[in-house]
């Protein structure tokens, strides 16, 4: 290599970075995690509003409803009692039976 | 990992170390929200390097009727370059056209071989090959004669 080579190289070897820079990784590292929060932020409010904005649409009817189906669960109440009475004595009995067993 | 790389031709491309490490940390950052579009083709510091280069043009055009700041590349001066030819290599690496100063930088600067340079730049392997010849060759001459003297 001649000398004005040698001399090239050694002008581009001067602007050459480290190999390892933690401040500059690390500055890279908050950076993406600071884009990350504020992804995650944007994401957060928009389902946010989507919720919102479902139950302002929906909850007037929603509120409407609600005495008919108060009166639908107060009919059935009684045969949902007798259900739940009786799934509860199949779970025991069921439980019995593997202990026997 | 691919730091060195990216800056050390940022750096040269750009002839200022504050301006080239804003730009390589915006390029990690353009780069961590679309690795969904890396496929592969190219090597992945090639693509990284393409994503600096155009964020670089950028800043290079913005520049553009700007003042040029003198010679502000920092950090450890070797001896083997002395401040005058130093500062005619600046001007001569400064007077190349923006697409040679990018080839020369990332060939010269940063190792790049012919064909990843071709790929970070989006330019011919040939018209690589030539920016690279071409640029080192007026480098090599100034240097010649600032030696000569």
């Amino acid at each position: 290599m001649s000398d004005a080579e040698d001399k090239l190289a050694a002008y581009f070897a001067e602007s050459r970075a480290p190999s390892r820079d933690m401040v500059f990784e690390l500055t890279v590292a908050q950076a993406i995690a600071r884009r990350r929060l504020m992804i995650d932020a944007a994401q957060y409010a928009a389902g946010g509003v989507i919720v919102a904005a479902l139950a302002a649409a929906a909850g007037p009817s929603l509120l409407a409803g609600a005495p008919q189906l108060l009166a639908t669960m107060n009919a059935a109440g009684p045969a949902l009692a007798v259900v739940a009475a009786l799934g509860a004595a199949l779970v025991w009995l069921g439980r019995r039976g593997e202990e026997e067993a | 990992m691919h730091q060195q790389a990216v800056r050390s031709f940022l750096r040269r491309a750009l002839d200022d170390a504050d301006d080239a490490d804003d730009v390589a940390q915006e390029t990690f950052l353009a780069a961590w929200s679309r690795l969904w579009r890396y496929r592969g083709e190219a090597s992945f510091r090639s693509w990284l390097c393409a994503i600096a280069w155009n964020k670089a043009q950028s800043l290079l055009r913005s520049r553009g009727r700007a003042r040029r700041r003198e010679a502000a590349v920092e950090g450890p001066r070797s001896d083997g370059v002395c401040a005058d030819a130093r500062l005619d290599l600046d001007r001569a690496f400064k007077s190349l056209k923006p697409d040679e100063r990018a080839a020369v930088a990332l060939c010269l600067a940063a190792d790049f071989s012919h064909a990843e340079a071709a790929e970070a730049l989006r330019l011919p392997l040939g018209t690589v090959k030539s920016h690279v010849q071409r640029g080192r060759a007026k480098l090599l001459h100034v240097l010649g004669e600032a030696t000569d003297e």
